[in-house]
């Protein structure tokens, strides 16, 4: 078999792995949780004691876990419990806040479902204490209008919209509380989740707290519901006096597990104790956009009077830096991305050779050249032997210098403990002061190259040049000062004269066309390339083998 | 990275069948009709003006590392060395990614020995490693160019802001321009400074203009098939969006 087609079966079965990687859904297999974990809530069922939380592969896209307290330790399920839907809008787009509730029919999930307009509340039903859901469809509740969008609100109502909830199910009734964007909290009644009512008034009809809480929780104690704001590690209970709401508040402590945020997590039979869960964001030395080093933490407070809180214990761990491994194949496609990685690193140290190479060859021949009598050397303009070795060999002396400083500046000068000294600071001054200003000066330049193109561009020779010049005086001076004053010298009815109008048009309608049916085209153009290259047919590529 | 979603897994196939048929029916014989591409039809006479004129060949491969876009460059640059080389002319490659500078060595070297050429260029004078620096990059090519007097300059694959410096200072050595690009907004700096443009899927399309391999043309075809369902959909999708936009099941269907 020849070299070349032994590449060619080499590149289909990696691009079909890639393929295969690409076209899996992310519910196959894989870290759903990789990037973060957020929101845990606790239930006890059958016995077990259950810990549901949000798990993000990627950034916002929350999908549910599930974990169980086995011999004192959480153990995490190795699948999610509940996935964002594909296709059903109310939670295309992810699952957040959820709220598990113990109910006759089964173990219930309550979320928030993420899709392209306002979140939805949603539920699902587990048989089998919550390893796998089945979706049930939003909520419903009477006088729905009142959480309608602002956009939806008829006439003479204020709509709302939530932002948490909280639920439970009691003497055959279920209870939700919504806690809404206006700070106002709800409660709705009814025999199950596809017909409650909405109370007439909300229950708290204006803030409680001066600061929003980023966690909401309701519990019953002895018939009356207690209201559990948390804001980062404050707690805030309240409870029902009068007309009034009395608060009573604790700090979360802060140890491990718990220095970020605590959650309203739901209540556990710890003794007396009400349950609170944690989670602690650790983000020194995190690239941006990586993976947070995220736990959830259990924090219980043994007695509500005190507040003593009991040891924190850990449940999820993410590592700094951990990729997103959304499916099984994941695995490979992060090796894949190492190895390029490396391959790209030797791909470096030829290119400096390479470089190296020419600056050194050049040097070396006007090194000779240096005393050869006019006429003889071998690089034109001989005579002045400074002279000819500066203008021919100055430029790559000054290159292999700074290379060869900069080099040894950024070797020495990168630790911690090199701050201060000559090298961090002589690498700094490298940088700072000579790269970054030529580099803006170069960049800079390229005003004049504009000047001096448009210049040429902008006579009109033909039809298609005089519509060039015409689109690109109205989009000039429709962007300026002085479009708008022309605007407005024309009547509000000769849209067509006004040039910041007619700009506006030209850009958002004539240009975005244009730019997608080229970006379509592209598009296609690139499928068609991969496949041929992938199924081995573009010769073109393995030209240099063989 | 975002995984595929059903739609697009859909049309990924479609896609494809449509390329892949069309070039088994080219391979049987189908003969097809490829639309005539000025930019890349005056290649050979760039490079046989370059070499009236005794002047050295520049290919810029652009930013692209390992991507379909530097394959398609590297495809051309393959042409123009071969024609470079039977001519005994230089073709100069700035380079301004190191993976991509190991590529075009290969395919560089390729093109002079195909044509019995190998060793008349040295390759530390002919392909250099720029910088991965935008500024840097941009200014070196410029200054090569005028310091050769470069008579050819082509620019084939994705550039930034520097497509400006790069044609401009073509222009101002009086190089024969061509570029070749699927960024576009460098078009029109392109186009101003260019005696050539081409852009958008015609990038893609460069290869088979130089040999008429039915894979290539046949490619091409199936491109422009998968072009017109899209158009259809976009033109259908469009008209019932408007006419039954209350109709919610219809509009979710229409935006899935």
């Amino acid at each position: 078999m020849s070299k070349r087609n032994i590449l060619k079966i080499i590149a289909f079965v990696v691009g079909l792995y890639f393929f295969l990687e690409y076209i899996l859904p992310e519910k196959v297999g894989g870290e759903f949780d990789s990037y973060e974990v957020g929101c845990p809530v606790t239930v006890e069922r059958s016995g077990k004691k259950l810990q549901f939380y949000v798990g993000n592969y990627y950034k916002g896209r929350g999908i549910i876990g599930r974990m169980v307290k086995s011999s004192g330790k959480w153990v995490k399920d190795a699948k999610p419990c509940l996935q964002r839907s594909l296709f059903l809008k109310f939670d295309q787009y992810g699952l957040t806040e959820p709220d598990a509730v113990s109910a006759p029919e089964g173990l219930t999930l309550l979320y928030l479902g993420q899709n392209e307009k306002e979140p939805v509340l949603c539920y699902a039903v587990s048989e089998d204490d919550g390893q796998t859901f089945r979706k049930k469809g939003p909520v419903v509740i009477s006088t729905n209008e009142v959480f309608k969008t602002f956009e939806n609100a008829p006439n003479g109502q204020i709509p709302d919209r939530i932002k948490s909830f909280a639920a439970d199910f009691r003497n055959g009734l279920w209870e939700v509380y919504l806690f809404t964007m206006t700070y106002r909290v709800w409660r709705a009644e009814g025999p199950d989740l596809k017909h409650l009512s909405l109370e007439a008034a909300p229950i708290v009809s204006s803030t409680l707290t001066e600061k929003s809480p980023n966690s909401f929780d309701v519990y019953s104690e002895g018939g009356q519901p207690v209201l559990v704001y948390v804001m980062d590690r404050e707690i805030l209970e309240f409870r029902r006096s009068g007309n009034d709401w009395e608060s009573k508040s604790w700090k979360a402590p802060k140890g491990n597990g718990t220095n970020d945020t605590v959650y309203a997590g739901g209540r556990m039979d710890v003794g007396e104790g009400v349950l609170y869960l944690g989670t602690k964001k650790m983000q020194k030395g995190r690239p941006i956009d990586s993976p947070y080093e995220t736990q959830l933490a259990s924090v219980a407070l043994r007695d509500r009077g005190d507040g003593t809180p009991l040891a924190p214990e850990m449940s999820v761990y993410k590592k700094v830096g951990a990729s997103p491994r959304p499916t099984y194949l994941s695995y490979g496609t992060e090796w894949a991305g190492k190895f390029l990685t490396v391959v790209g690193s030797f791909a470096i140290f030829i290119a400096m050779i390479n470089l190296m190479l020419f600056h050194g060859k050049k040097i070396y021949q006007s090194a000779l050249n240096y005393n050869a009598p006019a006429g003889e050397d071998k690089l034109p303009g001989g005579g002045a032997p400074m002279r000819n070795f500066i203008k021919n060999a100055g430029y790559s002396a000054v290159f292999l210098i700074f290379l060869a400083v900069m080099i040894v500046c950024a070797w020495k000068g990168q630790t911690d403990e090199a701050k201060g000294t000559v090298w961090k600071t002589s690498f700094d001054f490298l940088f700072n002061a000579i790269q970054l200003p030529m580099g803006s000066a170069v960049f800079s330049m390229i005003t004049f190259y504009m000047i001096s193109a448009a210049y040429r561009s902008f006579k009109v020779r033909s039809l298609e040049a005089g519509f060039l010049m015409a689109a690109a005086i109205v989009c000039m001076v429709g962007q300026m000062p002085i479009g708008e004053l022309l605007a407005s010298l024309v009547p509000e009815s000769w849209k067509l004269l006004q040039l910041p109008w007619l700009s506006g048009k030209l850009l958002s309608v004539l240009n975005a066309a244009a730019y997608r049916a080229v970006l379509i085209g592209t598009l296609i153009g690139s499928v068609a390339i991969s496949l041929r290259i992938w199924l081995g047919l573009d010769n073109s590529v393995y030209s240099s083998v063989d | 990275m975002d995984h595929a979603t059903l739609p697009i897994i859909i049309f990924i196939l479609l896609f494809s069948g449509f390329i892949i048929t069309m070039i088994m029916l080219t391979k049987r014989g189908k003969e097809v009709f490829l639309r005539p591409i000025n930019g890349l039809k005056v290649i050979d006479d760039a490079i046989g003006r370059a070499a009236e004129e005794d002047r050295p060949i520049m290919f810029n491969l652009g930013f692209d590392d390992l991507s379909v876009n530097l394959f398609c460059s590297l495809a051309v640059m393959g042409y123009v060395v071969r024609k470079a080389a039977k001519l005994s002319m230089p073709v100069y490659v700035p380079l301004a990614q190191p993976l991509a500078y190991a590529m075009a060595e290969e395919f560089w070297k390729d093109g002079y020995a195909a044509m019995g050429k190998e060793g008349m260029f040295a390759v530390e004078d002919c392909l250099r490693y720029m910088s991965s620096n935008q500024s840097a990059l941009g200014a070196g090519i410029a200054g090569w160019i005028k310091r050769d007097h470069v008579g050819a300059n082509f620019m084939f694959g994705t550039y930034g802001f520097e497509s400006m410096m790069l044609a401009e200072a073509g222009q101002q050595a009086g190089a024969f321009q061509i570029a070749c690009t699927p960024s576009f907004y460098q078009v029109p700096f392109f186009m101003v400074s260019c005696d050539y443009t081409v852009f958008g899927e015609e990038f893609y399309a460069a290869g088979a203009y130089f040999n008429r391999d039915p894979v290539l043309t046949g490619s091409l075809v199936g491109q422009d098939y998968s072009k017109l369902v899209l158009l259809i959909l976009i033109v259908l999708g469009s008209l019932l969006l408007t006419i039954f936009q209350k109709t919610d099941y219809l509009r979710l269907l229409l935006q899935w």
